[in-house]
């Protein structure tokens, strides 16, 4: 078989060969283990590797796309990109594939890419042998995995990078089933690094355990409500929907139009970084090869930017550097990476006393049935706790249901984010706790 | 060298062959697979794709545990073959006991009408184009659009260290079309899905539809929100499917089940769940439905599994591994949604069997309530569930009236099915463009359906 570079070239040749004025090869392959527990026992072990590429054409204006895990056939996917080309639309002028200097890095820290199944699976068995003794009926489970991966990007520009970067996961899960009623809870995190912290997802798990073996209900009304940073990270996903190129290009986004503008409370400052040492979705380049730079989002509630890749750059005349690809065999699409919410000042505690007679929201459910790029929603607690008067936590709240805005609850009924921040089940998004007044709870 | 050819399953049969004293059971999977998909975005055909993969996966078991291995480099079979027997060792043993499932030699192709009726990809997209410009020319106060459509055409070919030698040729159509309006700060939306194992032509999407569309989407954009609170409820087929799909298809799935001693108690045999008219069956016999399958990933025959019949649990979905933990038979329930994954216990077309009242019984005597609409997606938890009603009607006097728009349905599922006050005596299965996920596998091709339901107490969500 031919090596990857020679692959790229000979895409690239064929593809001017075929009358492409602009043509740009994507290649990834990788490698994984990883091992999931359930139900108190180890269920599998997978091993698995792939590899590909990606064809972008531009002919006559217009731009085709085509993908293969084929290798001994990629003239059959370049002349697929070809075809497609036929059909699409002229783009707009300003459409230019990215020149440059050759990047070529390797951020795969030999800690992360060195993590054995043996060692995959001891961190699984841990949390099993801590979370099952909790309480009767407890299924303990747990996902341990690592990945390698490399990356080439070559364009008729002349542009060459390529990147090796190696991650890891770990959650630790609880179910517990009594009569008709089915408690979830997990934590965990991902990282470049060895930093994720298995005990510490572990003991996160058995306290949410802990704290919902007793259960009530809460009366319907406006409460005080403290999101975690896993649900504040999914009611934010109107901000992240709302900002990309795409949505602002088609004005399907509330935000077309409002750069300059307050959008959201002035405690907010959200920074979109691209960059290796700001979390899992960290590269040199984006996946155009643009090279990595943090932007600021939200300064203090204030629209600063949208996030674009070089097709909707162009549209909008706007700076490109945020495309991304789910995989081999996706196009390039705008959107964001490590998601980073500064902290609050109070701590935590205070926003729990604060919160006095409200409810603590860890987890929503059926967030995506809800007109989410509007910012309206309509969501089932999955996982949620009553707030004491000296704002601990009395029991888990069972059968509630919030409803609102999330331009509305995040915009002038945020009172305060805690100093605390913790990173996310995905490790690209570092989030604070946030207490939001008066939120409609059914 | 493996390279794919018709007879492929022959060549994978001889690897399991040399596996064989080196575990209990070894299946490996080749797929090829040629699949399109593209988007208009308001006039623009925003997005082409066209996508070629070959892969394979081996899974092997050893000492009652699994090892799993996907690739791409055919050339690597052997290899990846033996890697997934080192897997399985490794996790040092485990309580995996296959149910027996008698070997099957068998080639299942794609009819050749289907494909003599496939129209070429300029003529798909010139289609799209017409339905989508209409949605365009609709005017005030649809804005703009999108119109969707994809397909997956695959060959899949299984050896098993058992005998199990099958070619299997797949399809999967769907496409969507989209009406938006927005104006006054607000962005409301309406929208069409289908999708067909059998015909890439897809006769459901037409003018019609487009035009539908756009008046239900101005409808709702002028709409109001219903008051939250509890309603007396009607849902249509389509959500009525969706019910059956995530409510109860999930809770009888059988890996769940027989790993959770408490829910296994909820879901025994026998236990009663809804009224006594409720009937349940999940199927792989719906012909062109996107649920529809002749063999799972195991090899198994996709038949009926009854779920639930007279109220009460008969039955559940089961891959060999379930049943072989669980004392019963594999329903052919075993799927994934590409070579990547390993199979596990999924639903294929999901459906609430008729009742016996008629459509006007069903809406009949209802003083104020809520006729809920088609679907945008629901989600539970096995004992909550959330689904959002793509539009709703309230009811008065018997008759849907005012439109409103924003519907959220939430309920406890088991208090929901012994509430159901009146069941349709007509079914009906209506393809849709989405799929299931499970345990990161998704969208998985599915169907569902069932009758107009009349359900008490459904709580609706909002302010």
């Amino acid at each position: 078989m031919v090596s990857d570079e020679l692959l790229l070239e000979q895409a690239l040749d064929r593809a001017a060969a075929g009358g492409a004025r602009q043509a740009e090869v994507f290649f990834a392959e990788g490698a994984s283990d990883s091992v999931d527990f359930e139900a108190n026992r180890l269920q599998g072990i997978d091993s698995s590797s792939s590899r590909g590429l990606g064809v972008r054409v531009l002919v006559e204006g217009r731009l085709g796309f085509s993908s293969t895990s084929i290798l001994d056939r990629v003239e059959d996917a370049v002349d697929a990109a070809l075809d497609t080309a036929r059909l699409t639309e002229v783009e707009k002028p300003g459409f230019d594939l990215p020149a440059g200097e050759p990047i070529e890095e390797d951020i795969s820290d030999p800690a992360v890419a060195g993590i054995g199944v043996d060692e995959l699976m001891e961190f699984g068995r841990k949390a099993v042998d801590r979370l099952r003794p909790l309480a009767d009926g407890v299924l303990a489970g747990a996902g341990a995995s690592r990945w390698t991966s490399h990356w080439e990007i070559a364009n008729s520009a002349g542009l060459r990078c390529s990147c090796r970067k190696a991650g890891w996961q770990f959650h630790a899960a609880a179910q517990r089933v009594e009569g008709t009623s089915i408690l979830w809870c997990y934590d965990g995190s991902a990282s470049m690094h060895r930093d994720v912290d298995v005990d510490g997802a572990i003991e996160t798990t058995a306290q949410k355990l802990r704290q919902s073996l007793k259960e009530g209900v809460l009366a319907a009304g406006r409460r005080p409500v403290v999101l975690t940073p896993a649900a504040l990270s999914s009611l934010l996903g109107s901000l992240r929907m709302g900002i990309g190129a795409r949505a602002i290009y088609r004005k399907t986004s509330p935000l077309t139009g409002r750069l300059g503008e307050r959008v959201l409370s002035e405690l907010l400052t959200i920074h979109d970084d691209i960059r290796p040492e700001a979390g899992m979705a960290g590269a040199p380049f984006d996946d155009e090869g643009i090279p990595a730079a943090r932007l600021t989002v939200l300064s203090a509630g204030v629209l600063e930017t949208y996030l674009a890749d070089l097709r909707n750059a162009s549209r909008l005349g706007i700076q490109p550097g945020r495309a991304s690809r789910a995989g081999y065999a996706s196009a390039p699409f705008p959107g964001s990476r490590n998601w980073i919410v500064e902290p609050g000042e109070a701590p935590l505690a205070e926003l729990l006393a604060q919160a006095a007679g409200g409810l603590v929201v860890d987890s929503l459910m059926g967030m995506h049935g809800s007109n989410l790029v509007n910012g309206d929603f309509s969501a089932n607690v999955g996982l949620g706790f009553a707030i004491g008067p000296g704002g601990e936590m009395l029991y888990r709240v069972k059968d509630a249901a919030i409803a609102g805005n999330v331009y509305e609850l995040l915009g002038p009924r945020l009172r305060a984010l805690s100093s605390e921040r913790k990173w996310g089940y995905s490790g690209s998004e570092l989030m604070p706790w946030a207490l939001v007044e008066g939120v409609p709870i059914a | 060298m493996i390279s794919a050819h018709p007879d492929l399953e022959q060549d994978l049969l001889a690897v399991c062959t040399r596996f064989r004293d080196r575990s209990q059971y070894l299946e490996v999977r080749v797929e090829e697979s040629a699949s399109t998909d593209f988007a208009f975005q308001g006039h623009d055909l925003e997005t082409l794709n066209r996508r070629q993969e070959r892969g394979g996966d081996v899974r092997a078991l050893v000492d009652g545990a699994w090892g799993f291995t996907s690739f791409n480099r055919l050339d690597q079979l052997e290899e990846m073959a033996s890697a997934a027997v080192d897997q399985a060792k490794l996790a040092g043993g485990g309580p995996v006991k296959l149910a027996p499932a008698a070997p099957v030699q068998d080639r299942v192709l794609l009819p050749d009408a289907a494909l003599a009726r496939e129209p070429t990809l300029a003529q798909k997209v010139a289609r799209l184009r017409t339905l989508n410009e209409l949605i365009l020319g609709f005017g005030a106060p649809i804005t703009t659009s999108t119109a969707y459509y994809a397909d997956r055409r695959a060959r899949i070919w299984l050896g098993t260290s058992e005998g199990t030698a099958i070619h299997q040729e797949r399809l999967d159509v769907t496409a969507a079309l989209v009406a938006t309006a927005a104006g006054e700060g607000r962005v409301q939306s309406r929208s069409f899905s289908t999708g067909s194992s059998a015909d890439a032509s897809l006769p459901e999407l037409d003018e019609r539809q487009a035009v539908t569309v756009c008046r239900e989407c101005a409808g709702l954009f002028r709409a109001p929100k219903p008051k939250a609170g509890d309603y007396l409820v009607v849902v249509d087929p389509r959500l009525a499917g969706v019910f059956a799909h995530e409510a109860i298809g999930h809770l009888s799935e059988a890996d769940h089940v027989h790993e959770n001693p408490q829910l296994r108690q909820v879901m025994t045999l026998g236990a009663e769940l809804g009224v006594p008219e409720l009937e349940i069956y999940d199927t792989g016999l719906v012909a062109g439905s996107r649920g529809a399958l002749r063999y799972d990933e195991e090899g198994v025959a996709a038949g009926r599994t009854d779920l639930i019949k007279g109220g009460r649990v008969v039955g559940r979905l089961h891959s060999r591994e379930t049943a072989g933990a669980m004392g019963e038979l594999p329903t052919g329930n075993a799927r994934a949604i590409s070579y990547r994954y390993p199979p596990i216990v999924r639903m294929r077309t999901t459906v609430i069997g008729p009742g016996s009242a008629t459509r006007a019984e069903v809406f009949r005597g209802i003083d104020r309530g809520l006729y809920c609409v088609g679907s945008m997606g629901g989600q539970t938890n096995g004992e909550m569930f959330t689904f959002s009603a793509a539009l709703a009607y309230l009811i008065e006097n018997g008759e849907p009236g005012e439109l409103v728009r924003d519907v959220t349905l939430t309920g406890n599922t088991f208090t929901t099915l012994k509430n159901i006050e009146a069941i349709e005596d007509t079914v009906l299965i209506e393809e849709s463009g989405g799929g299931c996920g499970k345990a990161g596998q998704g969208p998985l091709p599915v169907g569902d359906g069932g009758p107009h339901l009349r359900v008490r107490g459904v709580r609706i969500g909002g302010e």
